[in-house]
């Protein structure tokens, strides 16, 4: 191996530290920002589990015309029927956003635990005309829930390919500029004397 | 080959369980599209594709009355749906309905008869 002068062991040393010190900040941004899309995620999972939760422990009774108050109990369990429908279906939007930032068995595995989470949320006799409070169902969906934002909270975001590509072409250049530049400055210095 | 497409076929919005929870439910659904493409496939020895692609989303209880309601009603064994039904998810939004679905019909039981 050829000897590096100071000044090129200098000008070297900078260049490795910036880019060590590039690529650490890109990856804490993008470590921080799959953290901040999580907590929306499990957010969002507990809202739905609390509204799905308060709707499974009501009743919702048989509508009597003269009934002024059964009928804005009915009026008040549809909205909620339609809020858990919207958020489930935010909830699959989170699920998309974050597929491609996680590995292949743990968003098989967040499917699977969202399939539970959903069943015990809109399963059962959801959106009928009539039924009785169900506070097992209720409970259900929380210990669902619970599954998931567990699930979630356990995920490390796969690395991103753009800054792993970025890396390796820094290291190649380094290796490059060490062993293989066909003449070092100090070198050029030598001849010309 | 029978392929029903619920988003193109039947509808983009499907609702609740029976036909009482409201317009295109699940149980609407299997009467009108499941239940005589498969009563045909299975006469036929062919397969039925349902692609659950298309919809905004779906109740829990519309997928439970739909597929598991095709074994709950006693219209088919789980052997011939296995033969005779492919559900399929082509965008991975619907991947967790698709999964769901297939849930209910694995666990239905012939002889329950869900309330409601």
């Amino acid at each position: 191996m050829i000897a590096i002068s100071e000044l090129e062991k200098i000008l070297l040393g900078a260049l490795v530290a910036a880019l060590s010190a590039y690529i650490q900040l890109v990856w804490r941004a993008n470590r921080e920002a799959f953290e901040k899309r999580i907590d929306e995620f499990c957010a969002l999972i507990f809202e739905a589990a609390d509204l799905g939760a308060e709707y499974w422990a009501t009743e919702k009774p048989q509508r009597k015309a003269s009934d002024g108050a059964r009928a804005l109990l009915l009026s008040q369990l549809r909205i909620m029927e339609s809020r858990i429908d919207g958020l489930q279906q935010k909830i699959e939007l989170f699920r998309l956003l974050v597929r491609r930032q996680i590995r292949l068995g743990d968003h098989d595995a967040l499917v699977g635990l969202m399939a539970e989470f959903f069943d015990a949320l809109s399963g059962g006799n959801f959106g009928a005309e009539v039924r009785k409070a169900d506070i097992a169902r209720a409970r259900l969906v929380y210990t669902t829930a619970t599954d998931v934002v567990a699930h979630l909270r356990e995920l490390s975001p796969t690395p991103n390919l753009y800054l792993l590509l970025f890396a390796l072409l820094g290291v190649a250049g380094l290796v490059y500029f060490i062993y293989g530049k066909p003449m070092y400055t100090s070198q050029i210095l030598t001849y010309a004397e | 080959m029978t392929i029903i497409n619920v988003g193109k076929d039947f509808s983009r919005t499907p609702g609740g369980r029976r036909y009482n929870s409201g317009p295109d439910s699940g149980e609407l659904f299997r009467e009108r599209f499941l239940l005589p493409a498969l009563q045909r496939a299975v006469t036929q020895g062919d397969r039925v594709f349902v692609v659950l692609d298309g919809p905004r989303g779906y109740l829990s209880s519309f997928l439970e009355e739909a597929f598991g309601g095709l074994i709950r009603r006693g219209y088919f064994t789980k052997a011939q749906l296995k033969r005779h039904l492919d559900i399929r998810a082509e965008d991975s939004f619907y991947e967790t309905y698709r999964r769901l679905a297939l849930k209910y019909i694995d666990e239905a039981n012939p002889e329950v008869a869900l309330a409601g």
